[in-house]
């Protein structure tokens, strides 16, 4: 599917090369109405991804599309929303400044809306935001990066560092904000638990490159943890174990297609895997020059 | 624009609100008490380096990059800090202006060569702070503050031995005298043409990097 309406963002062919990193080439799409999840190591390249999607460094090949134009069209960022960990409006000044600057820049800046998110995450107007706590900034920046009711609001690490109340209430905002209106969110972060409960799609970078996409229901039902001998491993076909380790206790493997495996192993110890373990698999993987089964 | 001026203004205005106090007060019971007219436009040189001091600030913050998902354009980014400089430094001349009244009223100093004198100084601070809002564009604040004091330093060391040697003499300096109005609208011409320069110049430089 091509049509640009049914995605908020079409990543096609994405590369940016660096002296010692490159990214891509990727393909990466955000369905509209949906929450996509970048997860991947520090350093992977999600930023970079983001920063291409943003316009903000110029890709060496590929295309991106965002709301149906790009980013380097006023229109389009005038309906987009983002909070990033390290990059803010300055801390020393207060919600109620940062409010009146936004406003005169966001064509669609709602005041209302603006002073009420502020009144439900008890954020004062008045008080410098450097003098809040880690999980206010947090809410705060949320608040200014939704005042203006964006189409597509996109996070980079946005959750790190906060307690899971907190957590919890960013995630749940997000949610709200996708339900209520059909909004997209592409939401990068190394905390995969988050994601785990909110995203609809699993995007995995991998050292510059995207391993897979998916559906995360379909991720987390497609993927297994096996712990069974190692001559039942050896024997199962290839291209189902992604990665295998062996410990004092045995040894244990990620496999790629949990319902063969189970049918193929109906007694052998077969859990649910996490995104956390399927990425430190393919980590291992690749750290064993990926070849390694 | 104006939401970007806004955001400078509250930025600097809570980094530098009790120093700007304290320095005006400073330099005007100065300027009026020991009758040093050079106070008068010393707050134009001042408030031109609060604004570079919001390029640092910008920098610990990564505002580049938050400012590449607003709906502005990085001419507008760069113009706003242009047209900040430009208004620090009126806001500077309008101080200057007021120690210039009560010099006038408490010593008797001549308003006209006063107000000369800021308009001289607030061209200059225009060019300068200009190249440096330009090399800062380019190099980073703190690199661009060190080759502007090089510049000034080995500009000043030129005329200095251009006088010591002959090679300059005391004729030009006397054509200022004779009509300094003139010679301060022809250096506040160059000055703006400076700054217009440089603005141009620091917008292709923004648009060209990556954040």
């Amino acid at each position: 599917m091509t049509n640009s309406a049914a995605y908020a963002i079409e990543v096609r062919g994405l590369a940016k090369h660096y002296k010692g990193f490159t990214l891509g080439p990727l393909d990466l799409t955000v369905p509209s109405g949906s929450i996509v999840g970048l997860v991947g190591e520090n350093g992977a390249g999600k930023t970079t991804t983001l920063k291409c999607i943003l316009n903000a460094v110029r890709p060496d090949a590929g295309s991106i599309r965002v709301l149906g134009g790009s980013c380097a069209e006023r229109a389009v960022r005038a309906r987009l929303g983002a909070v990033f960990e390290d990059a803010f409006f300055y801390e020393s000044c207060t919600p109620a400044e940062v409010g009146r600057s936004l406003g005169r820049i966001q064509p669609g800046w709602d005041k209302a809306e603006y002073a009420r998110m502020l009144r439900e995450f008890e954020l004062p107007e008045k008080k410098l935001i450097k003098e809040m706590s880690r999980g206010m900034r947090m809410k705060f920046r949320l608040a200014a990066a939704l005042a203006h009711k964006p189409d597509l609001l996109i996070l980079d690490e946005a959750t790190s560092g906060l307690d899971p109340v907190v957590r919890g209430e960013v995630l749940e905002l997000l949610q709200a904000h996708v339900l209520n209106e059909g909004h997209s969110v592409l939401l990068s972060s190394h905390i995969t638990a988050d994601l785990e409960k909110t995203a609809d799609s699993i995007a995995y970078i991998h050292k510059g490159r995207l391993l897979f996409q998916m559906d995360k229901d379909a991720l987390l039902e497609q993927y297994g943890i096996l712990r069974c001998p190692a001559a039942q491993m050896d024997a199962l076909p290839a291209g189902l174990v992604v990665f295998r380790r062996s410990g004092a206790f045995g040894s244990e493997a990620l496999v790629n297609g949990a319902s063969q495996v189970r049918r193929l192993l109906p007694d052998a110890v077969l859990d649910r895997a996490s995104i956390d373990e399927i990425m430190q698999f393919y980590t291992a993987k690749d750290k064993m020059g990926g070849t390694a089964q | 624009m104006t939401g970007l001026l806004y955001k400078d203004f509250y930025i600097l205005w809570h980094a530098y609100k009790k120093n700007l106090v304290l320095v005006a007060l400073l330099y005007g019971a100065m300027a009026v008490a020991m009758d040093m007219g050079f106070m008068l436009f010393m707050l134009c040189w001042v408030m031109g380096f609060y604004v570079i001091g919001s390029i640092s600030i910008d920098n610990a913050s990564k505002w580049d990059l938050y400012a590449a998902c607003l709906p502005v354009s990085r001419g507008q980014v760069v113009g706003a800090k242009f047209l900040l400089t430009a208004l620090a430094l009126l806001a500077g001349c309008v101080y200057g202006g007021l120690v210039s009244c009560l010099l006038w009223l408490v010593n008797g100093t001549p308003l006209g060569e006063s107000f000369v004198s800021i308009g001289v100084v607030a061209a200059i601070c225009l060019a300068y702070f200009g190249v440096t809002l330009t090399l800062s564009y380019q190099f980073g604040v703190e690199k661009a503050r060190t080759t502007m004091l090089l510049l000034v330093a080995g500009l000043a060391m030129l005329l200095f031995a251009g006088f010591k040697t002959g090679l300059l003499n005391s004729h030009a300096l006397v054509q200022i005298d004779a009509d300094p109005l003139a010679w301060g609208l022809g250096l506040g011409a160059v000055c703006a043409a400076v700054y217009l320069i440089c603005w141009a110049v620091s917008a292709a430089i923004y648009r060209k990097k990556e954040l």
